[in-house]
């Protein structure tokens, strides 16, 4: 079997096992690449109809491009589609040119999401993150419980020895669920090269420059490129010594410093 | 080159972050720290002061480059651009060149254990991990991939999270204490290295953390055991670094500021919404872009007062005429603010930016410093419901009242007077 196959298998067996083992599961869909291949890895995984929702989180600054995209998927996969937005949040005007970056993800995106899983009571998420993407990610498991303030103890996880998974935790806790997590950047874009997959505009190149990560529109950074096509995002990450994020790394930091001197009382 | 030539000789020195000369005689008195108490009486210790403002990042910028706030460009662990984006200045901020560079420059075998404000670490040859405020322990916060891999392996950390003690005070006494010991333990592992340091300094960021979230309940005899608990071990560490480099090695001990029993936060930019002199066009949680036109001033922590100039700020209305007669009419004001059930003063001193910063960034400094009166810490939250009001924090920064203790070898240290001199004087000694 080749490395790609060996990859959709093993999501594949994740993402089944999670359907069984959980009564209400929903998936985090951002429209970006990691996340379409693995709404496609669904589709596969239960032979072209998804049998939970995905789950769009709507911070109202998003690209036009992903809004298009979204609605495009949705319509040809036939997606049950839940849009998760913190409309009080955005009435009142919260935005990350308006004031702290941290306070912006938190009401929209973090707030967004825990009003939506309160609302229809998901057990268990996918998402679609990869170890290689931040050190942070490194730490995480197929299967990684989340207490009701969206915690993480990264000290504290099962081990996940010899594809053992433990897939339950107290009522207190959801699951999120990371079948894409042995993936990396390179292999989500031959993937999409061998599946033919469909691919936001925004990652080619227009103007010299390109979209390496999706996020929201003033907190992502396009990096200098000519690759206008999945065989030229290839070639140019053979030889990339730019990190991935590279774009909103600083913005990312910038917010948990910020955290930290708020809590020390220096904000 | 910014240091003295002399004859070079070795210093292994620790920051404690906070450490109070007061404090520092009490645990002496009371037996807590009886390795202190040897140090001490075979050397010379005595109060220095801070530096304005009275911060961390500041007090260790001004130690690292031997200058003052107005020469390296950094006043504040948040600054703001004249766009009123809000800013954290780091250690590629600063512009003055630091002892590291010219440790690295001179060829020197030297380490540097969590001092703030060395984050990105810079590349040098020096085995360097930065403190406060690195994100995390990653490759930005050491200057190389060895140092990583072996404080890795001492399962090191940077810091406590600060957020931890409002949460969950019993967590914050296990996490302060896991921090703490693995810094110590990293320290000495270094110190018993065979090859010599020509300079070692580790920054105890542990002291400080202890006193903002613990000082008040220790100073009313409440909790006493989990402060001196930390404190002996503190000791027993010292100890330990004596009996590793021997009774004859040149020791040095600072602090970079004092602290004090916090009774009230008092919120700086609610006293200026309340006098007219700051409007917000929007919600003000959303940042210092919520601040409307024709506001004429505007606070950072701590007690840093900025006139919004015209031509300086983006919605500066203070003419230059305008500018002395408003800055004079602030500081009478100030001077006169109490609190309104003790009747206490609020600020000690009121001082113009000229009495203070002077150097290459002093038109970036805050044209009004104020330092307060014991007890009320000077805080800038924007949209503060009440010019008084109270946070998880009991300890509060003093300018007076740091430490220093150096042995007898050590007496051209001996002389600095505040922490900018303690560095310039410890680089002078090594150099």
């Amino acid at each position: 079997m080749d490395h790609l196959s060996e990859l959709e298998n093993r999501s594949i067996y994740i993402i089944r096992e999670s359907y069984h083992q959980f009564g209400r599961l929903g998936m985090l869909w951002s429209v970006g690449k990691d996340s379409t291949t693995l709404v496609w890895l669904c589709r596969k995984a239960f032979f072209g109809r998804i049998p939970f929702p995905v789950i769009y989180i709507d911070t109202g600054r998003h690209f036009p491009e992903m809004y298009a995209f979204r609605d495009e998927c949705v319509e040809r996969w036939g997606l049950d589609l839940i849009v998760a937005r913190n409309d009080e949040a955005l009435a009142r005007g919260v935005g990350p040119d308006t004031g702290e970056k941290l306070t912006c993800c938190t009401l929209l995106k973090t707030q967004a999401l825990k009003d939506c899983i309160a609302v229809h009571g998901f057990d268990a998420l996918l998402l679609g993150i990869r170890r290689d993407e931040h050190g942070i990610r490194a730490k995480e498991r197929y299967f990684s419980p989340r207490d009701r303030q969206f915690q993480w103890d990264y000290e504290n996880q099962p081990p996940e020895l010899w594809d053992q998974y433990t897939s339950q935790a107290d009522d207190e806790f959801h699951i999120r669920v990371h079948p894409l997590l042995h993936w990396r950047e390179v292999d989500i874009w031959r993937y999409i090269q061998r599946e033919e997959l469909p691919i936001n505009p925004l990652y080619f190149a227009r103007d010299g420059r390109r979209y390496r990560s999706l996020g929201c529109m003033p907190c992502c950074e396009p990096v200098v490129s000519d690759a206008s096509s999945v065989e030229e995002i290839l070639e140019e990450l053979r030889t990339s010594k730019i990190a991935e994020r590279a774009g909103r790394a600083q913005d990312k930091e910038d917010a948990y410093t910020m955290q930290k001197l708020r809590a020390l009382g220096y904000m | 080159m910014i240091f003295g030539f002399g004859k070079p000789k070795r210093l292994i020195g620790i920051g404690l972050d906070g450490f109070p000369y007061s404090l520092a005689e009490k645990l002496m008195y009371e037996g807590i720290m009886p390795n202190l108490h040897k140090l001490a009486e075979r050397g010379e210790m005595k109060r220095i002061t801070s530096v304005y403002p009275t911060v961390s990042g500041v007090a260790w910028s001004a130690f690292q480059t031997g200058r003052n706030p107005a020469e390296f460009g950094v006043f504040g662990f948040v600054d703001l651009r004249p766009d009123f984006e809000l800013y954290i200045p780091n250690h590629d901020d600063l512009t003055c060149e630091t002892i590291w560079q010219h440790l690295d420059n001179a060829g020197k075998h030297f380490a540097s254990l969590g001092v703030p404000m060395t984050y990105p670490a810079p590349k040098v040859s020096g085995f360097m991990v930065s403190g406060f405020l690195a994100p995390q322990l990653d490759e930005r916060a050491v200057s190389s991939q060895g140092v990583l891999d072996q404080l890795q392996g001492m399962k090191y950390e940077i810091d406590i999270d600060p957020s931890t003690p409002a949460q969950d005070p019993e967590r914050f006494k296990e996490d302060l204490k896991r921090v703490s010991e693995a810094r110590q333990r990293a320290a000495l592992s270094l110190l018993g290295q065979e090859q010599e340091w020509d300079f070692f300094f580790l920054h105890v960021m542990d002291t400080d953390r202890l006193h903002h979230f613990a000082w008040h309940e220790a100073a009313a005899g409440r909790d006493l055991a989990f402060f001196w608990d930390f404190y002996k071990k503190l000791d027993d560490f010292l100890g330990k670094v004596v009996s590793t480099l021997g009774d004859e090695a040149n020791l040095m001990l600072c602090s970079d500021h004092g602290f004090c029993t916090l009774k009230w936060e008092v919120q700086l930019n609610r006293w200026l919404k309340n006098q007219g002199y700051l409007e917000y066009e929007n919600a003000p949680q959303m940042g210092y872009k919520a601040i409307k036109e024709g506001s004429r001033a505007v606070s950072l922590v701590p007690g840093r007062i900025y006139i919004l100039r015209e031509g300086q700020w983006d919605k500066g209305v203070v003419t230059d005429k305008e500018y002395e007669p408003l800055r004079k009419e602030l500081m009478d004001k100030l001077r006169t603010v109490t609190h309104p059930e003790t009747g206490d003063v609020v600020c000690k001193q009121v001082m113009k930016k000229e009495e203070l910063f002077e150097g290459p960034h002093a038109d970036a400094a805050p044209d009004i410093l104020v330092d307060p009166c014991d007890g009320y810490d000077l805080k800038a939250k924007l949209g503060a419901g009440h010019l008084f009001e109270k946070g998880p924090r009991t300890g509060m920064h003093t300018y007076e009242n740091a430490m220093l203790l150096v042995g007898r070898n050590l007496s051209g240290i001996a002389a600095a007077g505040n922490i900018a001199e303690v560095g310039r004087l410890a680089a002078k000694h090594v150099l």
